[in-house]
């Protein structure tokens, strides 16, 4: 479309008044980060002075308040990748094996399958909460990083599964048809036909699962209240519920929390829009 | 055995969902007809939590809430992504630059955006100090006036990038030569949006938004984090409630009748999005 004059004023407002809005909340949090504590107690600077690194070094020397008193932050950056690197092998696994047999065979109730997928991709944690709770203690999964991976894997599974299947649904059938031809069985034509072929996509279900699973609140906060073991996201909470609340080191912590999630969607940019939309939406 | 290959390529998957999901949710139901109380058995079933839940006020109440601030986001998320799309789909320099920019607020994790916004809008916190150098009065963000409305604001901020990355999808996607037709049949643009790039957009704006409103009604981390479903019952959403009443509160029986009183709700959303999702593939 052609543009005037007056549209590329209002164009460029409309982006400067957005990138504001965007650039606030991180702003304040790079301040606070850079501020001595007691300095932020009375005063609220609006840039970083006196400036200090104070809070960023004593978020990993475990000097800070409430209950991960004496923890490094090392340790839930450990238990969550613990947590997601487990989740992503289990459930893209499981998601490929899944995935392949709705998209490239045939069987019964291959529909009915595929819309429970969808519903368990989309369906909120929180109506399960309370079961989830009384289960967890009932088959002693409290306070474990492998019970947090099975749980977790309500999202991550059918995520993968999901994903998945719109990918291996374009992959070419004459390519896996001539492979059955000459004899491959089934799970050899997957392995060495059709994962390496679709390797991608695989890749992108992959870094997608470990997100999803290194942002889980949720599940980790039915699951566990043993410091020792807490995510992240339970870590850094925890920081701020704790009474004497140092918001230099949780605005530190918060800005280390966001470098995963963001890296992985920066390296996969053009396939946020089909991998969330599970391929109804091309990017 | 051939007929029976499929089955044990999916029965990992089946399995696993079936545990953690489907079976927590249909003991979700056993529990919400179960007259239970901590350390004691089950003294009986029927629908004593059903009726407690509804007669209270309190369930409907936060189900109102949580229906509130799932419309409002949604719609605000739509907008906002709407405008940024259409701008981001004519070309200009450093385009691609303001998307990935535009693109920030959405690889942020929940509860990080939970704590960004709890420094920004507490009372000392950031908002308001602007304000105040500024010569304005500071504001109760989180106060029992704004609180909801601040949510609302915090999670257009993560939502909206998903949006526009989506609609500006749906957008590439419209053939360029419908427009030129329409401009040498002398159509104004308004006449252009209205009739050429809506239609085109329709099935992936209702997608967007069914996937949006499960996603929004769902959130539990970031009212919780900022504030705790408070002040009094200000931001108290769904599962807060929920929350509060089967796990703090110990009262499993009616927790879970409250969950199931919203599943239908949960499941006309799933049903659209299953037919939206169809239609486009």
């Amino acid at each position: 479309m052609k543009m005037k004059g007056g549209d590329i004023a209002l164009r460029t407002v409309v982006l400067l008044i957005v990138g504001a809005l965007i650039a606030l909340p991180l702003y304040w949090a790079v301040v606070v980060m850079f501020v001595p504590t007691r300095d932020l107690l009375f005063a609220r600077p609006l840039y970083p002075s006196p400036f200090t690194l104070e809070n960023i070094f004593s978020l990993f020397t475990g000097a800070w308040g409430g209950r991960l008193e004496g923890h490094s932050f090392l340790v839930p950056l450990r238990n969550s990748a613990v947590v997601a690197l487990g989740n992503t092998l289990l459930s893209v696994t499981v998601g490929v094996l899944a995935a392949y047999a709705i998209a490239l065979m045939q069987f019964r109730g291959k529909g009915a399958l595929s819309t429970f997928i969808l519903f368990a991709y989309v369906f909120p944690p929180f109506v399960i909460m309370i079961a989830l709770r009384i289960l967890a203690t009932e088959w002693e999964l409290r306070n474990t990083l492998h019970g947090l991976i099975l749980f977790q894997s309500m999202i991550t599974v059918p995520y993968c599964t999901w994903f998945l299947r719109s990918y291996f649904m374009s992959f070419p059938k004459d390519i896996e048809e001539a492979a059955l031809v000459d004899g491959c069985t089934r799970f050899q034509s997957l392995v060495r036909v059709v994962l390496p072929i679709s390797l991608p996509g695989v890749i992108a279900a992959a870094t997608f699962a470990f997100t999803l699973s290194w942002q889980d609140y949720i599940l980790a906060f039915i699951i566990l209240d043993n410091d020792a073991l807490f995510t992240v996201p339970m870590a850094m909470v925890s920081m701020v519920i704790g009474d004497l609340v140092n918001w230099g080191q949780i605005m530190a912590a918060a800005l280390i929390s966001i470098l995963p999630p963001a890296l992985v969607y920066y390296l996969l940019q053009r396939y946020v829009v089909s991998g969330l939309t599970g391929g109804a939406v091309k990017g | 055995m051939k007929k029976l290959e499929p089955y044990l390529y999916v029965a990992p998957a089946v399995v696993i969902v079936g545990l953690v999901l489907v079976f927590p949710l249909l003991y979700t139901f056993y529990m919400s007809f179960a007259d239970k109380l901590l350390g004691r058995p089950i003294a009986g079933f029927g629908l004593q939590n059903y009726l407690a839940v509804l007669s209270e006020g309190r369930f409907l109440a936060s189900l109102g809430r949580s229906l509130l601030f799932t419309a409002a986001a949604v719609f605000l998320k739509l907008v906002i992504g709407l405008i940024l799309a259409l701008i981001l789909n004519s070309n200009f320099r450093g385009r691609n630059l303001v998307r990935a920019y535009f693109f920030l607020p959405w690889a942020i994790p929940w509860f990080t955006v939970a704590i960004l916004f709890l420094w920004l809008l507490r009372y000392r916190g950031g908002l308001n100090t602007m304000l105040i150098e500024a010569g304005f009065n500071p504001v109760f963000w989180l106060g029992t006036d704004l609180a909801l409305l601040s949510g609302i604001l915090a999670n257009t901020w993560k939502g909206f990038p998903f949006f526009m990355v989506s609609l500006l999808a749906g957008l590439q996607a419209i053939p360029k030569e419908l427009y030129e037709a329409a401009q040498v049949d002398g159509a104004s643009r308004w006449q252009q949006f209205r009739h050429i790039t809506l239609p085109g957009l329709r099935n992936i704006i209702l997608i967007v938004c069914t996937l949006s409103t499960l996603w929004t009604f769902g959130l539990f981390e970031l009212l919780f984090v900022m504030t705790g479903g408070g002040p009094g019952e200000a931001s108290r959403v769904l599962p807060i409630l929920i929350y509060e009443t089967g796990i703090t509160r110990f009262e499993f029986g009616k927790g879970a009748a409250m969950a199931v009183l919203t599943l239908p709700l949960i499941l006309l959303w799933v049903a659209l999005l299953a037919r939206f999702t169809k239609r486009e593939a």
